[in-house]
């Protein structure tokens, strides 16, 4: 449950991000919700599949590859000389979109799967 | 006396428990009233900070009463909570983010602009990356490992802020915060007595006072090294006793008996993985790994260092891993840090092998002839002392209580060697420390914690203690410890205040140098304590020139070297401020006021001509370019 309401702001920040991100101010709010997003989602995106229910292990899991993801992301594009901060944000927003769609869809499908014999909800009436 | 639960029935046992939950509840929302104030108190502290006022010792003579009436609170409380609610995980993480709050947040609020010269020289190779597309390793040996450089570019742009500049300020509040749950699932991994957990956290920010948090690729490689290290301890620690090879025949000897403990596993079991959950932790930890590569020269050597060492004692089943490690971290130094390998290799090497120079640069040579600095970095060294000192007592103790936290005391030795490999610049001891520390910390809680039950691994062993809850006395001594940590912390970390803070008429000098300079000019300053190149990095020849006849006010030698250092046709600027002028007096000993000696020494010259002055930051137009 947790797993998926975390899911879930994850699509939100997403959202935030590239709304925020295409605009041309420059408020606190924006630097914040970028970084919450750049130290964050990705690395969430992308390790949300491994069944793992320690929240300690998430989070560093989600901190550690979003570090590297966006890191390997802008250095990348220095590499090939096709440098630009929109270019990074596009991938790293498709990485995670993708990566918290599969989620999601893999999360319903479990739940499907186990709901009629009731295994995992034994106290609903 | 019995609960009052008990006692009653129906309705009335409903009501009871309504008002217990209530008086409950009433409680925990007391508790998270210390960390609150502590930061209100630290907010008042900030703005009672007088910068300009600080002397030799740095900040600590300047914070003022509302800032340690804040540790006061803070050290009480968390010694309390930690010994008698240590459950209550939500009022401990806001109690240890208070702390970080106090210790990083509040000077950085005091500053009229963010410290440290070198992470806006990092906030200048940011916006290289970001302006050009492009790194410059021909230009300076740390755009060969642009990986970070590249982080904070990206987080710039798309945060909309003009200059990483802005980002300075906060990244030591930011990666302190960042580092919290990575350093819990490292400690989870060693015990399940939670108190041990937070106490050691508590002392790591306590004592981590190398300041190497700030704007940089190393603050980025140790966020890396801890989660790296975290997920081996935690998920590829020594699995059962019972797989351990034994030699039925071999007789016991304490020999065996220790290369048994050695590899046996810990008081907390590793858990199980699927084979996909074994295969993606994998894939991380060489995903991480692969991010220090490229930001950092020396974290990743720190990282492969633990591992090896885990593996080599059986407490680690990945054997192959530290080979594939190394082949990474000998391909980026051969192939992607190759401009540094072909200038630089001769003075990476050189230190090799050289065990008392690397130590001497790293400690003996730091000691100098001003007393305050000498007080100060005796601190330093009692500090590691001490530190060393609890961590071996608290691995004492959990040894006689029968768990045996190889993996920490390991990885807490782990980095020692590098003492031989390199000074790194006179810095290697004080990254050994950094990079032994999360380690040392939670041994060292353990040396204060009741000892935990006797586990049974056929090795006899005294009886140990049953842990119960400290005693008020031991609560106290607790504080006590902490308080006396903090006030350490702010001593030793904010000591070099004198030239780490950056005052605004020092930004304005430069800012006039970079008003005024044409492409191909030549900007001299004393040595680095300046805030300059955060901008325009390529476009001028920096230069540094300090010897003592300058704080006599004699500037031949200084005419010359900029005489020499400038191209034909170009123009020279030499910039001196009261951060560069408090560098010297406590690194090389200069006299007090020397600045003052130079000024009038570079009026009475006819080769400077004044261009700038507020308060005591100058800047000269050099005239006698091309004059014999």
């Amino acid at each position: 449950m947790m797993k998926q309401r975390a899911v879930t702001v994850g699509f939100v920040w997403c959202t935030l991000t590239a709304v925020l991100a295409v605009s041309d101010g420059v408020t606190p709010a924006r630097v914040v919700v970028v970084a919450g997003f750049l130290l964050f989602v990705p690395g969430f995106a992308v390790s949300g599949g491994v069944t793992l229910d320690d929240w300690k292990t998430l989070f560093t899991l989600a901190v550690g590859l979003s570090i590297t993801l966006d890191m390997f992301v802008a250095q990348g594009l220095v590499w090939v000389g096709a440098w630009s901060a929109e270019r990074a944000m596009v991938v790293l927003l498709a990485v995670s979109i993708a990566g918290l769609s599969l989620q999601s869809v893999r999360r319903r499908d479990r739940i499907r799967t186990v709901e009629p014999d009731g295994a995992q909800n034994p106290g609903r009436p | 006396m019995s609960s009052p639960v008990k006692t009653v029935s129906g309705e009335d046992r409903y009501r009871v428990v309504e008002v217990a939950t209530h008086v409950e509840r009433r409680r925990g929302f007391g508790a998270w009233i210390a960390p609150v104030v502590a930061v209100a108190l630290g907010m008042l502290a900030a703005t009672q900070i007088d910068t300009r006022g600080v002397a030799d010792l740095g900040l600590i003579g300047v914070v003022g009463p509302a800032f340690f009436l804040a540790l006061v609170v803070l050290t009480v409380g968390f010694a309390w909570t930690v010994a008698r609610q240590p459950g209550r995980g939500g009022v401990l993480t806001a109690y240890v983010a208070a702390l970080v709050f106090v210790l990083d947040g509040v000077p950085a609020l005091a500053e009229s602009d963010p410290r440290f010269p070198t992470a806006w020289l990092h906030a200048g190779f940011v916006e290289y990356i970001t302006r050009t597309g492009s790194t410059l390793p021909k230009l300076d040996g740390r755009f060969s490992w642009p990986g970070a450089f590249s982080l904070f570019g990206l987080l710039a742009k798309a945060g909309g802020v003009d200059s990483a500049v802005s980002l300075i300020r906060w990244t030591p509040l930011v990666v302190a915060l960042l580092l919290v749950v990575p350093l819990r699932l490292i400690f989870d991994s060693v015990t399940r007595d939670a108190r041990a957990c937070w106490l050691g956290i508590w002392l790591f920010f306590l004592l981590n006072w190398v300041g190497q948090d700030y704007l940089s690729p190393q603050a980025v490689g140790f966020l890396l090294f801890v989660a790296f290290i975290g997920i081996v301890v935690r998920y590829f620690g020594p699995e059962s006793s019972d797989r351990i090879p034994r030699r039925s025949s071999a007789r016991p000897t304490r020999l065996r008996d220790w290369w048994v403990t050695l590899g046996s596993p810990g008081e907390v079991p590793v858990p199980t993985l699927t084979s996909p959950a074994r295969r993606m932790l994998v894939a991380t930890l060489i995903a991480l790994f692969g991010a220090m590569v490229v930001s950092h020269p020396l974290t990743p050597l720190f990282a492969l260092g633990g591992l090896t060492a885990l593996v080599l004692t059986r407490r680690c089943p990945l054997r192959w891993l530290p080979v594939l490690l190394a082949i990474m971290w000998l391909g980026w130094f051969w192939f992607g840090a190759a401009e540094f390998r072909a200038t630089h290799l001769g003075s990476v090497t050189a230190g090799l092998g050289s065990l008392g120079g690397n130590a001497n640069s790293a400690i003996g040579a730091r000691f100098g002839s001003n007393v305050a600095r000498t007080f100060v970095l005796s601190m330093r060294v009692a500090s590691v002392a001490t530190l060393a000192a609890a961590a071996f007592v608290g691995f004492i103790r959990r040894r006689r209580a029968g768990h045996h936290e190889w993996s920490m005391a390991l990885l807490a030795i782990a980095p020692v060697p590098a003492i031989a490999l390199s000074s790194y610049g006179g810095e290697v001891a004080l990254r050994i420390f950094l990079f032994s520390l999360p380690f040392a910390a939670i041994l060292a809680a353990m040396a204060w914690l009741p000892l935990p039950a006797a586990v049974g691994s056929g090795i006899p062993r005294p009886a140990a203690a049953t842990p119960g809850a400290p005693s008020r006395c031991s609560i106290g001594a607790l504080a006590v410890t902490g308080l006396v940590l903090a006030t350490v912390f702010m001593l030793i970390r904010y000591s070099n205040e004198r030239f780490e803070q950056v005052l605004p008429e020092e930004r304005h000098a430069v800012q006039y140098v970079y008003d005024h300079a044409r492409t191909g000019d030549t900007l001299v300053a004393i040595n680095a304590a300046i805030p300059w190149r955060d901008r325009f990095l390529e476009r001028f020849d920096y230069e540094t020139f300090s010897v003592p006849a300058m704080a006599r006010g004699q500037t031949r030698q200084l005419e010359e070297f900029i005489r020499a250092v400038t191209r034909p046709g170009a123009r020279a600027f030499f910039v001196a401020t009261p951060a560069q002028a408090g560098y010297d007096e406590l690194i090389n000993g200069y006299r007090h006021q020397w600045l003052t000696s130079l000024r009038r020494g570079l009026n009475r010259s006819a080769c400077f001509e004044p261009a700038f002055r507020e308060r005591n930051a100058f800047v000269y137009r050099f005239t006698c370019i091309g004059r014999q």
